[in-house]
């Protein structure tokens, strides 16, 4: 339990003389309380689209300058969507990397539900929406994770929804996550992918 | 972590709370009466002429009034029809109306219940100590009678208002007593200034959560700061972050504990917890199974809200319900699953939903799935308070361990 306790904040009256004791309740203890018990933190992320035409996984978006205990679970949203100019083996995937650790590999199976998971094998443009959960990191439970990905066309209806698993080719590090590569693979040159957003939150964990 | 009633909000006791101590008086009287009247609703509204309001259902102009008493736009102490309300011709001048407190919004906690205390409850309860002479809680349940029949009738301790109402102050007192000391039997008007004609300023801290976000006032060197900023700027805005931001960490346990049993059983427990029911609740949960090999070898995972269980841990192969179960293999596994539980409140107590994943615990996922969470009884209605993770395996040879529980909740205005 959070050992810090929310206190109703104060109502201030004019002319009274503020002390350093009433700052402390009603300002440091409960800014502290808003911060580590209140708050599903951003850690990082980008909105500056990555993209690729490569058929061999590689690093497309990376969000290094982190700094996320292990207690903390995490959640990741990923945007991200597919271009063809025609032809087959048009899809393409997401996967993710964690501290120089590809812990998903990118693939570009038609709709595969690994990592982030993968667009379909179709000649038209696709987006997806995926989300993905992943618990304190600790022995036994360095690949209890999981996520969701949502495929629909760029301005119409829904195609794919389906649960993904996340941490399918290796633990996530058991260490403070620093910096989370989001890995992408298309089926062929014709076929680009972009990773238009990530977003990384943390959620509290652990007491005062 | 304070008790308060089932369907007290943490936000209608943090009034309740304050204007108790502002007031001196005990917390389990301003509960019993507040749940008799309202069942804690802010809103709540009897149309029935006259009028009932809010909390403590502010009935007649001559409570009701705002700023003062019948819609007096400044205290008049001798207002004849005013006089006449409060029965001075009979019971002598008991109140003055100077003394009471200011409404601008009747709705809200915190005056709703200063109005209630200033123009009626702490002077009204010292008449009757000085009339009836007898202990605090018969003097309160007169000062109750006296609220919802008025101050003319004649106490009768069988009136059927009295059978909840007793019931609840027996429930309570006790608590409240255990937490809070004996009450003293001596309110007070403005914090201990007992015979001030000096209206009393809210209580502190007790204040309506402000719903709107305020851009932070970029401070100036040398600007003297009043307490309008003040209350705008820091206390308004923190109200707005605790009620509406983000996740609140309500609890969380990363010391695992296991079990072999083949009957459903308490594993972890999140006691004095202390959740709205109005807050959705998200809970995360990690969870094993190792095996001495054979057959018969699942585990899962259920949930134990205040005592009920809603939805008992399962023991089938990879099952469905509750938390989830892993598979009957003879290998070890690992799972984690998430809950999502909206609002507990009537029709919606078995809303949720929820997902479990199960792995090889240095190896490849195995099974994903949907779970019900809620699949043996409804989620309690009022705070939750304690939530239990139940575990249960197939066989002796299985050992299930509960390793990391944590539980969110939501912002809801």
């Amino acid at each position: 339990m959070i050992t810090i306790s929310w206190t109703a904040p104060r109502t201030w009256s004019a002319g009274e003389v503020v002390t350093a004791a009433q700052l402390n309740q009603h300002l440091r203890d409960n800014l502290n309380y808003l911060h580590d018990s209140g708050a599903m933190l951003r850690e990082g992320g980008s909105t500056t689209p990555g993209s690729t035409t490569s058929t061999a996984a590689v690093d497309v978006v990376t969000i290094s300058g982190l700094s996320i205990a292990p207690a903390k679970p995490i959640t990741i949203i990923v945007s991200f969507r597919k271009q063809t100019s025609g032809g087959a083996l048009n899809s393409a995937g997401c996967g993710l990397k964690v501290d120089g650790t590809v812990v998903s590999e990118a693939t570009s199976g038609n709709n595969a539900n690994v990592g982030f998971g993968a667009l379909g094998v179709t000649a038209t443009a696709e987006v997806a929406f995926s989300q993905i959960w992943i618990g304190q990191r600790a022995t036994n439970y360095f690949r209890t994770s999981f996520g969701e990905i949502i495929i629909s066309q760029p301005t119409g209806p829904g195609e794919i929804r389906q649960a993904l698993f996340v941490a399918e080719t290796a633990n996530w590090p058991s260490a403070t996550t620093t910096a989370i590569a989001i890995r992408g693979k298309t089926g062929s040159l014709s076929c680009t992918l972009f990773v238009d957003q990530v977003h990384i939150y943390s959620l509290p964990a652990t007491s005062l | 972590m304070a008790f308060r009633p089932p369907q007290c909000s943490s936000l209608v006791d943090t009034s309740v709370t304050s204007a108790a101590t502002f007031y001196n008086l005990p917390r389990y009287f301003l509960y019993s009466l507040i749940q008799r009247e309202s069942s804690f609703q802010l809103d709540a509204l009897n149309t029935a002429e006259p009028n009932g309001y809010g909390l403590t259902q502010l009935t007649g102009v001559w409570y009701s009034g705002t700023p003062y008493p019948h819609n007096l736009a400044s205290a008049d102490n001798g207002y004849l029809q005013w006089t006449y309300d409060m029965g001075f011709g009979t019971f002598g001048i008991w109140l003055q109306m100077s003394e009471i407190t200011t409404i601008t919004s009747i709705y809200s906690a915190d005056q709703n219940i200063s109005r209630f205390t200033t123009g009626y409850a702490v002077r009204w309860y010292q008449r009757l100590k000085n009339v009836y002479g007898e202990g605090t809680t018969n003097l309160l349940k007169r000062l109750a009678q006296s609220w919802k029949r008025g101050l003319f009738a004649t106490y009768d301790p069988n009136h059927f208002y009295m059978t909840q109402f007793n019931q609840y102050m027996s429930d309570w007192q006790g608590t409240c007593e255990a937490e809070d000391g004996l009450w003293s039997g001596t309110p007070t008007m403005s914090g201990g200034g007992s015979g001030t004609v000096t209206p009393p300023p809210p209580p502190g801290g007790g204040n309506p959560p402000s719903t709107t976000w305020t851009t932070p006032r970029t401070w100036a060197d040398g600007e003297v700061v009043t307490s309008s900023l003040f209350n705008t700027h820091i206390r308004g805005n923190l109200e707005h972050l605790y009620h509406t931001g983000g996740m609140r960490l309500e609890g969380v346990i990363s010391a695992g504990l296991s079990t072999t049993s083949t009957a459903g059983t308490d594993v972890q427990t999140l006691s004095n917890l202390a959740i709205p029911q109005e807050r959705p609740i998200m809970i995360l949960v990690q969870f094993r199974k190792t095996t001495a090999g054979g057959s018969l070898l699942t585990a899962g995972a259920g949930l134990k809200v205040n005592g009920t269980i809603v939805s008992e841990a399962p023991n089938s192969n990879n099952a469905n319900v509750g938390l989830g179960a892993m598979s009957t293999t003879s290998t070890a596994e690992s799972a984690m699953s998430q809950v999502w539980v909206g609002p507990r409140t009537a029709n919606h107590q078995r809303n949720a939903y929820g997902e479990m994943v199960t792995t090889d615990p240095s190896g490849a996922g195995l099974v994903r799935q949907a779970i019900f969470p809620l699949e043996d009884a409804n989620w309690p209605t009022g705070t939750t308070t304690a939530i239990a993770i139940r575990g249960k395996t197939q066989s002796l040879s299985a050992t299930l361990f509960i390793s990391y529980v944590y539980v969110y909740s939501i912002g809801f205005i």
